[in-house]
């Protein structure tokens, strides 16, 4: 790390820069987090028949099995103007290499399906931003601002024994080296005929097809890690009353939206409740819609990949301390404060679900994050 | 004294210590080369084996179900919930699920068999007890057969019907013989693969003794792996040692078909006992369940009773030209099926498959509905077999075939009807029609259509789903054969060709 207001050449610059720091890191840290006993050729018991206990062989082991290596190499940035804002600037590149990874074996192997091994290689390169600063503070009013955002590249380098690709069965996703490990591999429905109501989608080569066919899905270059991420939040306080808001979005982040399959399917799930959408559905010769004519069934294609992206008001509270001369003359108490605070009060979103928030690569309907409202009362003897 | 307890502080945390960070092997977990090694270590592994054909993939479940689901023999209705949808709607993908946990169940009892067969000559070797060696000769019999069996499996969902005049030339599947060592991954020749079965049993009924045989056994036995060995000689058209086996099995004291016309309890038949109890002098090899030791609910997708223990919510329906296979004196229609009012709004009525409603006991004790113990080989099928195996020889021999056919639906009217005679101009529709009867829902029915190269086309019925419900399939579709799991494909190190029906 350099300090760089510490050195004479910067001793000329007036009051604005009150801290300059540049660090650059380089190293290698491994990653042990390998479950205790892969390494092992095992024979499990546990098993039953008819009263009789049981073993049979449990997982294939590797001898050879070890820790996987990270290479990050940092180049910070630490700066602060007139001891009000504070800016942190980091560019990272981490290189993964000896990867842990379950290497997909035939089961006619040893019927395992799977054995790990210290394969593939992985890059994530961002970069992070980090600024907070005091805007006006006066005896009485203090107003803050704070702003992150982070943005991350996630590549694979290399999988494993020169294999170039991989699909990961039932999950419209396809590991392909030099692409994100998040990819989603999928057909493109290219919308519907005004003539007869079909359905139509990309070929491979992008022409018209109206047949859906497993030749044809693509990486369509988005996926389910987001690359954009950060969050913004104000700190607003006179006398004894304080408002703070934190907001987070993330950006760029996909999601297939399972449910859809069956509230939209157009037939399929003819008594299950189904989606007001349909109602536009293609109905006659010319009509100009995105919904096929009935009974031309929603399919897993792109239709179903939607955007998650969201900004969200985390966390929103207003409080109040009663002044302490107040107090005092209790004697008794020597803090109170009563506050209400809301979660995850507004949500911002394109994403149809429930709750754009979370991971994975398909959305199925579960609880989404609740609205909570906290109203409190804090006392201190 | 606070010395004391500090010293006794410090052994404390020196035990905690050693006892998490120096346990070399997980709990219940013991090193591969140690596993096998006496007497005990081959009876616990065999149990394992066993324990693993239980699984709810398998003969408990989706192997025994889903090919006769894609078959003609019932229907989704509206409110299904997609289980077995794909082989439903004939669209089954090479990265299809179930497809794929039913070739990697299969394999994974392979290879506990290849596992066992590695080491059992090393513990015989070393034990001195007489019984023991006898019995490890057994138990070696019983891997043999179940490798067999797995592998006749893996041939009949991944492969083409056997053609004696082709079969060199058809795709088989991977075969492996051992564990610990390599061996080329790759599909063996159709030919080559029924080979490897044939080889398996006649290992297993070198080793395996007649004198063991007895009904309703949890366990293999001699008695099924000639069963075994019948029906695969069937499939491969060999129809003279399809007669044979057959005939050593139906000649066997130990068995008899279950009478429809003889109460056994004041409530159940020998026939309806069979299919609420779980026990027949008809069976030969059945997987036995506990409350605490069981695999799938065979009747899962036929009545989904547990979704409110009030209504039954079936995912798939009998069609109801098998409901109408039926004459009025069968008894199997009462014991196989029921008309329920189903809990869908639609208010849909039928006739619902009750076969696997549950064994009695297993519901009286643990609320178990729906879990039938899956009965592998039952002295039926083995008529059935022998019947076919008679109108296929060189000189067909259709007075035997008739009796055969006889002889099963006489127990199955009520009042010893039900006698028939087969010619050269029925027999194929005799014998299916009454394969689909006695053998509803227990797996043979796509297998049958492909050997026997037969279409069929689904016709809309009451409250049917309406995709799947107009679909016409040719004879000999590529579909008849399930993709090889596209994990199959991908995996390094192997090189295993698909099929047609992988595109």
């Amino acid at each position: 790390m350099w300090n760089l207001r510490k050195e004479a050449f910067m001793e000329n610059v007036g009051n604005w820069l009150t801290n300059a720091q540049v660090s650059v890191s380089s190293g290698t840290s491994g990653n042990s987090d390998i479950p205790n006993y892969e390494h092992l050729a095992l024979v499990s018991g546990g098993l039953d028949y008819y009263g009789d206990a049981g073993m049979a062989p449990s997982q294939p082991g590797n001898e050879d099995l070890g820790w996987e290596k990270t290479w990050t190499s940092n180049l910070a940035l630490h700066l602060g103007f007139w001891n009000r804002l504070n800016v942190d600037l980091e560019l990272y590149n981490k290189r993964t290499t000896d990867m842990l990874m379950q290497v997909p074996q035939s089961y006619a192997y040893k019927g395992y399906g799977y054995y790990w091994e210290n394969i593939g290689a992985m890059v994530n390169r961002g970069v992070e931003l980090n600024l907070s600063g005091t805007v006006l503070a006066t005896k009485d009013f203090v107003w803050s601002l704070n702003a992150n955002f982070s943005y991350n590249k996630n590549k694979i380098v290399e999988l494993y024994n020169g294999v170039q690709e991989y699909e990961m069965s039932s999950t419209s996703m396809k590991l392909v080296v030099g692409h994100d490990s998040g990819e989603f591999y999928v057909n493109r429905f290219a919308g519907v005929n005004p003539a007869n109501g079909d359905a139509l989608w990309y070929t491979k080569d992008g022409e018209i097809t109206t047949e859906m066919r497993d030749e044809d899905k693509v990486l369509v270059g988005k996926s389910m890690n987001a690359p954009w991420a950060g969050g913004f939040g104000t700190n607003l306080s006179w006398k004894g009353i304080s408002l703070t808001a934190q907001f987070s979005w993330v950006a760029d982040r996909w999601m297939m939206n399972n449910d859809r399959y069956f509230d939209e399917s157009n037939g399929r799930y003819s008594a299950y409740n189904q989606s007001r959408k349909l109602l536009d559905r293609w109905k006659k010769p010319g009509d100009i819609t995105d919904i096929p004519r009935h009974g031309v069934y929603t399919e897993f294609d792109d239709r179903l990949l939607e955007d998650a992206s969201f900004l969200r008001l985390k966390n929103l509270m207003l409080s109040y301390s009663f002044p302490q001369e107040l107090l005092r003359k209790t004697r008794f108490i020597s803090g109170l404060r009563i506050y209400a605070q809301a979660q995850n009060l507004l949500t911002f979103t394109s994403f149809s679900g429930l709750d754009p928030e979370g991971v994975g690569n398909m959305y199925q309907a579960q609880y989404p994050m609740s609205r909570q409202f906290t109203f409190g009362l804090d006392l201190t003897f | 004294m606070l010395r004391n307890i500090k010293s006794f502080f410090a052994a404390i945390l020196l035990m905690t210590a050693t006892s998490s960070c120096l346990d070399i092997l997980p709990e219940s977990s013991i090193r591969e080369e140690e596993a096998m090694q006496t007497f005990d270590d081959a009876e616990q592994l065999l149990t394992g084996i066993y324990s693993g054909l239980m699984s709810s993939f398998l003969f408990s479940g989706t192997l025994t179900i889903m090919p006769d689901i894609q078959a003609d023999l019932a229907y989704a209705v509206e409110n299904f919930t997609n289980v077995y949808g794909p082989a439903w709607f004939w669209n089954i993908l090479s990265t299809d699920q179930d497809v794929e946990s039913v070739y990697a169940g299969l394999y994974a009892i392979i290879s506990r068999c290849n596992f066992f067969l590695e080491r059992v000559d090393q513990v015989k070797q070393q034990e001195t007890d007489v019984d023991n060696i006898d019995a490890l000769d057994v138990y070696t019999g019983e891997v043999y057969t179940i490798r067999a069996l797995c592998y006749s499996k893996l041939i009949e969902c991944f492969c083409k019907a056997y053609d004696p005049d082709t079969a060199e030339n058809e795709l088989g599947v991977v075969l492996r013989s051992k564990y610990s060592e390599p061996e080329p991954m790759k599909r063996a020749s159709l030919k080559a693969s029924y080979q490897f079965v044939i080889d398996d049993l006649n290992r297993a009924e070198k080793l395996l003794d007649s004198d063991d045989d007895h009904y309703n056994s949890l366990y293999v036995t001699a008695a099924a792996a000639q069963a075994l060995h019948a029906r695969v000689a069937l499939y491969m058209q060999d129809w003279q040692t399809a007669v044979d086996y057959a005939s050593e099995v139906i000649d066997n004291d130990a068995f008899q078909l279950a009478d429809a016309n003889i109460a056994y309890t004041s409530e159940d038949t020998y026939l309806t006992y069979m299919w609420n109890y779980d026990s027949s002098f008809e069976i030969i090899w059945i997987l036995g369940y506990t409350t605490t030791s069981y695999g799938g609910a065979l009747g899962q997708v036929f009545l989904n009773t547990n979704r409110d223990y009030s209504y039954t919510y079936p995912d798939y329906v009998p069609a109801q030209w098998v409901l109408d296979l039926y004459d009025d004196s069968d008894q199997r229609y009462d014991a196989y099926f029921y008309e329920y009012t189903t809990g869908y709004a639609n208010g849909l009525t039928w006739p619902l498959l009750v076969k696997y409603f549950g064994n009695q006991n297993l519901i009286a004790s643990a609320k178990m509905y729906m879990y039938s113990m899956p009965k592998l080989f039952r002295l039926s099928e083995q008529y059935l077999i022998r019947a076919e195996a008679y109108c296929n020889l060189p000189s067909p021999n259709f007075s035997a075939a008739s009796k055969d056919l006889t002889t099963l639906r006489q127990k199955r009217y009520s009042g010893g009807a039900g006698a028939i005679t087969v010619g050269s101009n029925n027999w194929k529709e005799t014998v299916s029609n009454e394969r689909v009867r006695e053998l509803y829902m227990e797996g043979f029915r796509l297998n049958d259509l492909k050997r026997w190269g037969m279409g069929f086309e689904r016709k809309p019925q009451s409250c049917s789903l309406t995709e799947g419900s107009s679909i016409k399939i040719e004879a000999n579709d590529p579909r008849f054969v399930w993709p090889i799991p596209r994990h199959e494909l991908d995996s390094p190190g192997a090189d295993i060709a698909p099929n047609e029906s992988n595109n």
